[in-house]
C-alpha cells in the first residue's frame, strides 16, 4: 500500500512539473511515514548523509573553476582555439566536445562533476560558435557518461571492491567502451551535421590564424594538463584535483588576464553555491528515497520478480540491463550498485559471463542511466548551470541515448571485445 | 514470522568473505531454524543502510534492530574505543583473540561500560580481522628507519595520526573512496589495514611492499537495541544470545580461514613482496609509538580512558602469562605461552 | 492584493541576501580547506588530517542552505512539459500546491531535524572530538530557510497578477543570466 501511495506521488508530482528534488523527497517521506512516524528522524538523517562524501566535492569546485574561466574570458581563448583547430569542419565543436570528454574522462571519476565542468565552459563555448543551447547541453551530456566509463571511475571501484573483482581489470575493461561511446556519439554528430545544419566556418584557417589562436588559448588548453599532472603527478586525488582547478583558473583569469573584480568573484561564488543546492538536493533527497526503498527491499524485490522470467543467459543479460535502466531510472546509481550488484553478480555468473565482463556491462548501465529522463544526474546538472529545459535538452539527446544503448548491447553481447584490452594487459 | 530481527553490518553477503558476512550467516540460520520460522532475519550487507556510524543510530533508535559495526564506526558513540588503539599491545593473535572477546575480564568490563554509555547490548566482540599491516609502494617497512618520509593514508584518526608521526611517517588523512587511486598515483606512499581488507581493497594491484607489523588490532562490535531484546521471551532472549555466541566464533575462525587462504596472505604472497618485522624491531617501533599515543589517550579519554586502557593492557598481560590450556574452550590460542 | 505579491517577493530577496552572504563565505572557507589539505601533505607537512572532514560538513552546509536560495529565484529544476500546457489558473492553483507539499516536506525536515541534531551531540567528529549536533544543525537550519523561502513564494504566486509560466527558472532569472 505504502508503495503505490509513493510511486504516485513520485510519477504524479514530477509529471505535473514540481521541481525534481521536491518531488523525490516528498514521495520518499511518503514512504517513510507509512512505516510509522518514529521512522521519520531517517528524513533529516539520511539528506545528512547524502551529501557527507567527500568525492562530491568535485562538483562545486569544477562549477566554480568553469564559472571563473567564462567570466576572466579563459573559455574564449579555449573557443577560438577550438573553432581555429576544427571549425571548419560543419560540427566541429561538437565533436571536440566529444573529444574532450574522453581527454577529461582520465582527470575525473564521476560523470556529474563532468557535466558540471563542460556545461558550465563548452556549452556556453558552442552557443558563441552558433550552435544551439538545447543541442550543446545534448552533446555534453551524452559525453558526460565517458568519464566513469574510462578510468579512473568511482563505481568500479566500488564494484570491484564488493564483488572482489580486480579493479585494475574493470579500469582496463572501461577503456573501450569509453571510447566506443565517443565514436558512436561523433557518428551521431556527423549525421546530424547536415540535417540539424550544425555551424561551420569559413573554411580552413591559415597557419597564421591557427598559431594566434594557440598563442591566446595556451594557458586555458594547459588547464586539464595541469590538472591531469597533479593527479598522475602523485600530488593530487581526482577530488583535490578540481580544487586545483579552482586555483589554476583563478591565478591566470585574476593575476594573468586581471580579468576579474571582487563583484565578479562574488557572483561567481553565489552562482556556484545556487547550482550545487539545486543538483544536492536531489542528491539528498534521492538518498531519502532510496533508504525507505533498501529498508523495504523494494531493488530485490523487483529483481527476483524480473529475473525469475527465463533462463536463456541472452534472455537473462537483457533482463539485466532493463532492470538497471529502470531502478536506474529512480535512484542514485552508487546506492543502486550497492544492493543489486550482490544480486546480479552470481546471476551473471551462472550464464557463464566473465566477473570483469559482468562489472563492466553493469557499471555502463547505470553510467547510461545518469542521463536518461525523468531522474538523471548528469541532466540536471546541465539543465541547472545552462538554465536550458529538461525537456527540451531530452528532445536533442535521445538519439545520443540510443546510441548509447546500442553500445551497451555491443558490450553485453560480445564479451571478445570487451575483454581485449584487459586480456592484452594480462589481467 | 511474528518477529523481524534486520542485521546490517559493512561487508559482502557471502559468508566466505567476510567474518561479517561468515556471523550473519550463522546467526539468521541459528536463530530462524530454533524458533521455528518465529524469528526472520533479514540480513543488510554492504553497508546498505548507511555508512557504520549512522546505522548504529538507527539501531539506537530502534529502527533498525541489530548491527555488527567496526571500531570506527562505534568511536562517534563509544569515544573509548580508542584505547584499542595503542600500538604494539597484543603479542600475538592468540592473546587478543582471549582478551577480545565478551568472556574476558576486560571484554566485560568494556561490553558493561559500553552498554551503560550508549543503551545498546553488547551481542559479541572480536577482533577486526586481524592485526594491521603496512603496505608501500617506496619500500619495505622493517625498521623504524624505512618509516621516514613515508606517506602513510591513514582513517581520520588523531590515534592513527600519531603512530605514524611518532615513527617519522607522514600520515595522510584521505576518504575510504579514494584510498585505491591515490595510492596508484602515488598520492599516499604506503596505507595500513588488517591483510583481508588489503586483499579485498585490490591495494596488492597498486602497491608493491608488504610488511607484517602487528601494530594494531581493533575490535569489530556487535550491538543490538536493548529494548527490543528486552521485549522477546526469555526464551528468544536466550536462542538469541547463544546464536550470538556461536556466530561470533565462527566469525572469528572465518577471518583466520580468510588470513590465511587464498581470500588473505598466500594470495599477497605472490604479488607483494613480503617481510616480517623480527620482535627486535618491533620492539623499537612499540618504544618509539607507544608513548605518543598513550598520552593521547589519556589526554582525550581522561581518568576513565587511562582506567580502560590500563585494564586492557592488564588483561593482556594476564593472557600472555597464564594462557588457559582448558581443551575444548572456543578460542583458538598459541599451544605455548610465549614471552612478550 | 497584487501589492502583497511584491512585499513576499521583496521580503523574499531580502531573507536570501543574508542566506547568500553566508554560503558565499562557506564556499570561502571551504575551497582554502581543499587547498590547505593539498599543502600540508606537500609543502608544509604538518600532520593535519582534519581538512577532509571539515571540508564534507562546510559543503553540506553551504549545498543545503543554498536550497532557500534556490527556491527564491525558482530554481530548482522540474520536467515541465505538462506544466507548461496547462491554462493560467490551473497553473497558479498547481504552483501554490507545490509550495505548499514542499512546505509540509521541509517543515518534517526541520521538525525531526531539531531532534536529529538534539541527538548529534551524544555522537563525535574526528576533528577534536567535537559533538556531531553542529554539523548536524545544518539541515534543520536549511530547512527552516526554505520554509520561509516557500511561504513567501506561495503568497506570491498566489496573489500575483500573473500566473506562474514555470516552476522553475522564471523569465526574470533567466534575462539576468543572459546580462552575464
Ligand atoms: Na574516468
Ligand atoms: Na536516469
Amino acid at each position: 500500500m505504502g508503495a503505490l501511495f509513493v510511486a504516485i506521488a513520485f510519477f504524479g508530482l514530477m509529471a505535473l512539473g514540481m521541481p525534481v528534488g521536491f518531488a523525490i523527497g516528498v514521495s520518499g517521506m511518503i514512504g517513510i511515514l507509512d512505516m510509522g512516524p518514529r521512522f521519520m528522524q531517517m528524513a533529516p538523517d539520511r539528506v545528512f548523509a547524502g551529501l557527507d562524501l567527500f568525492p562530491f566535492l568535485a562538483m562545486p569546485f569544477f562549477i566554480l573553476a568553469g564559472e571563473i574561466m567564462n567570466r576572466s574570458g579563459i573559455t574564449l581563448g579555449l573557443v577560438r582555439l577550438a573553432d581555429a583547430l576544427v571549425g571548419w569542419m560543419r560540427g566541429g565543436m561538437a565533436h571536440s566536445n566529444m573529444v574532450a570528454s574522453v581527454m577529461f574522462a582520465g582527470i575525473t571519476g564521476s560523470a556529474t562533476a563532468d557535466a558540471a565542468a563542460f556545461g558550465n565552459t563548452l556549452v556556453p563555448a558552442m552557443e558563441k560558435a552558433g550552435y544551439k543551447r538545447p543541442y550543446a547541453a545534448a552533446v555534453t551530456a551524452a559525453g558526460s557518461i565517458i568519464g566513469p566509463t574510462i578510468p579512473p571511475s568511482t563505481l568500479a571501484i566500488i564494484y570491484g571492491s564488493i564483488m572482489g573483482v580486480s579493479i585494475a581489470g574493470l579500469f582496463a575493461a572501461g577503456i573501450l567502451p569509453g571510447l566506443l561511446i565517443c565514436g558512436t556519439c561523433m557518428l551521431v554528430i556527423a549525421l546530424h551535421a547536415k540535417k540539424k545544419n550544425l555551424p561551420k566556418g569559413e573554411g580552413r584557417p591559415s597557419f597564421g590564424i591557427v598559431i594566434k589562436a594557440l598563442r591566446e588559448g595556451f594557458l586555458a588548453a594547459l588547464l586539464p594538463l595541469f590538472i591531469l599532472g597533479s593527479i598522475l603527478g602523485g600530488f593530487a586525488t581526482p577530488t583535490e584535483a578540481a580544487a586545483i582547478a579552482v586555483a589554476y583558473a583563478l591565478f591566470v583569469g585574476g593575476v594573468i588576464y586581471r580579468a576579474l573584480t571582487w563583484q565578479d568573484l562574488y557572483e561567481i561564488a553565489v552562482r556556484t553555491t545556487r547550482i550545487t543546492g539545486v543538483i544536492f538536493l536531489i542528491i539528498a533527497s534521492a538518498t531519502i528515497l532510496g533508504w525507505w526503498m533498501t529498508f523495504n527491499r523494494i531493488p530485490q524485490a523487483i529483481a527476483t520478480g524480473l529475473l525469475s522470467v527465463s533462463e536463456n543467459p541472452q534472455i537473462v543479460i537483457a533482463l539485466i540491463l532493463l532492470l538497471l535502466l529502470v531502478i536506474g531510472l529512480v535512484m542514485d546509481i552508487n546506492a543502486t550498485l550497492i544492493i543489486l550488484a550482490p544480486v546480479l553478480a552470481p546471476l551473471t555468473a551462472q550464464i557463464g559471463m566473465e566477473p570483469v565482463h559482468a562489472g563492466i556491462m553493469i557499471i555502463l548501465a547505470l553510467n547510461i542511466s545518469l542521463m536518461t529522463p525523468p531522474v538523471g544526474a548528469c541532466l540536471f546538472v546541465l539543465a541547472s548551470v545552462t538554465g536550458e529545459k529538461v525537456e527540451s535538452i531530452t528532445k536533442e539527446l535521445w538519439p545520443f541515448i540510443l546510441a548509447e544503448v546500442g553500445i551497451l548491447l555491443v558490450i553485453a553481447f560480445w564479451s571478445d571485445l570487451t575483454l581485449f584490452i584487459p586480456r592484452l594487459l594480462g589481467l | 514470522a511474528d518477529t523481524t530481527i534486520r542485521l546490517a553490518h559493512l561487508n559482502p553477503e557471502d559468508p566466505f568473505a567476510s567474518h561479517s558476512g561468515a556471523m550473519a550467516a550463522v546467526f539468521k540460520s541459528l536463530v530462524e531454524s530454533n524458533s521455528n520460522g518465529r524469528i526472520e532475519v533479514q540480513l543488510f550487507a554492504n553497508g546498505q543502510l548507511g555508512k557504520d556510524n549512522e546505522v548504529i543510530e538507527q539501531v539506537r533508535s530502534g529502527l533498525v534492530e541489530t548491527v555488527i559495526s567496526s571500531s570506527g564506526g562505534m568511536a562517534q558513540h563509544y569515544p573509548l574505543v580508542g584505547v584499542f588503539d595503542i600500538p604494539f599491545a597484543f603479542p600475538n593473535i592468540g592473546v587478543a583473540s582471549e582478551v577480545i572477546d565478551m568472556d574476558s575480564e576486560f571484554g566485560a568490563k568494556f561490553s558493561a561500560d559500553l552498554e551503560e554509555k550508549t543503551g545498546l547490548k553488547v551481542l559479541g566482540l572480536l577482533d577486526s580481522g586481524g592485526f594491521f599491516a603496512f603496505t608501500s609502494s617506496k619500500g619495505p617497512i622493517s625498521s623504524v628507519e624505512d618509516m621516514d618520509g613515508q606517506r602513510i593514508r591513514t582513517m581520520t584518526l588523531p590515534t592513527h595520526e600519531a603512530i605514524i608521526s611518532s615513527l617519522g611517517g607522514q600520515p595522510t588523512a584521505l576518504p575510504w573512496a579514494e584510498v585505491y587511486t591515490a595510492l596508484q598515483t602515488g598520492v599516499a606512499d604506503g596505507q595500513m589495514n588488517p591483510v583481508p581488507i588489503i586483499a579485498f581493497a585490490k591495494f596488492d594491484e597498486v602497491q608493491q611492499y608488504l610488511s607484517i607489523t602487528n601494530h594494531l588490532i581493533t575490535p569489530y562490535i556487535w550491538t543490538m537495541n536493548a529494548e527490543f531484546l528486552e521485549s522477546l521471551s526469555e526464551e528468544d532472549q536466550y536462542l538469541i544470545s547463544w546464536a550470538a555466541d556461536v556466530a561470533t566464533d565462527a566469525g572469528r575462525s572465518m577471518s583466520r580461514v580468510i588470513e590465511a587462504s587464498e581470500k588473505g596472505l598466500p594470495a599477497l604472497q605472490g604479488k607483494l613482496d613480503v617481510n616480517v618485522v623480527t620482535p627486535e624491531e618491533q620492539a623499537k617501533f612499540a618504544e618509539a609509538a607507544q608513548p605518543a599515543v598513550r598520552a593521547l589517550i589519556e589526554e582525550s579519554y581522561g581518568a576513565e580512558g587511562t582506567e580502560m586502557l590500563d585494564s586492557m593492557l592488564s588483561s593482556i598481560e594476564a593472557a600472555k602469562y597464564t594462557p588457559s590450556h582448558r581443551f575444548g574452550r572456543r578460542t583458538c590460542r598459541p599451544s605455548q605461552p610465549q614471552d612478550p | 492584493m497584487a501589492n502583497l505579491s511584491a512585499k513576499a517577493k521583496s521580503m523574499s530577496l531580502k531573507v536570501n541576501w543574508l542566506v547568500e552572504r553566508v554560503c558565499v563565505a562557506l564556499l570561502v572557507v571551504l575551497v582554502l580547506d581543499v587547498w590547505l589539505g593539498v599543502l600540508v601533505r606537500y609543502v608544509i607537512p604538518l600532520p593535519l588530517t582534519f581538512t577532509e572532514e571539515l571540508a564534507r560538513y562546510l559543503m553540506i552546509w553551504m549545498a543545503l542552505l543554498a536550497v532557500s536560495s534556490g527556491i527564491a529565484y525558482r530554481e530548482h529544476i522540474g520536467v515541465e512539459f505538462v506544466f507548461g500546457r496547462l491554462p493560467a489558473p490551473v497553473r497558479r492553483w498547481l504552483a501554490v500546491a507545490f509550495d505548499v507539499i514542499a512546505f509540509a516536506f521541509f517543515f518534517a525536515l526541520f521538525w525531526y531535524g531539531l531532534g536529529f541534531a538534539a541527538k548529534g551531540f551524544s555522537r563525535f567528529t574526528m576533528i577534536y572530538g567535537i559533538p556531531k549536533g553542529y554539523p548536524f544543525m545544518g539541515v534543520p537550519l536549511a530547512a527552516a530557510m526554505a520554509c520561509a523561502q516557500l511561504a513567501l513564494t506561495g503568497i506570491h504566486d498566489f496573489f500575483a497578477k500573473e500566473a506562474p509560466a514555470s516552476t522553475g527558472v522564471s523569465e526574470a532569472t533567466m534575462a539576468l543570466r543572459e546580462n552575464n
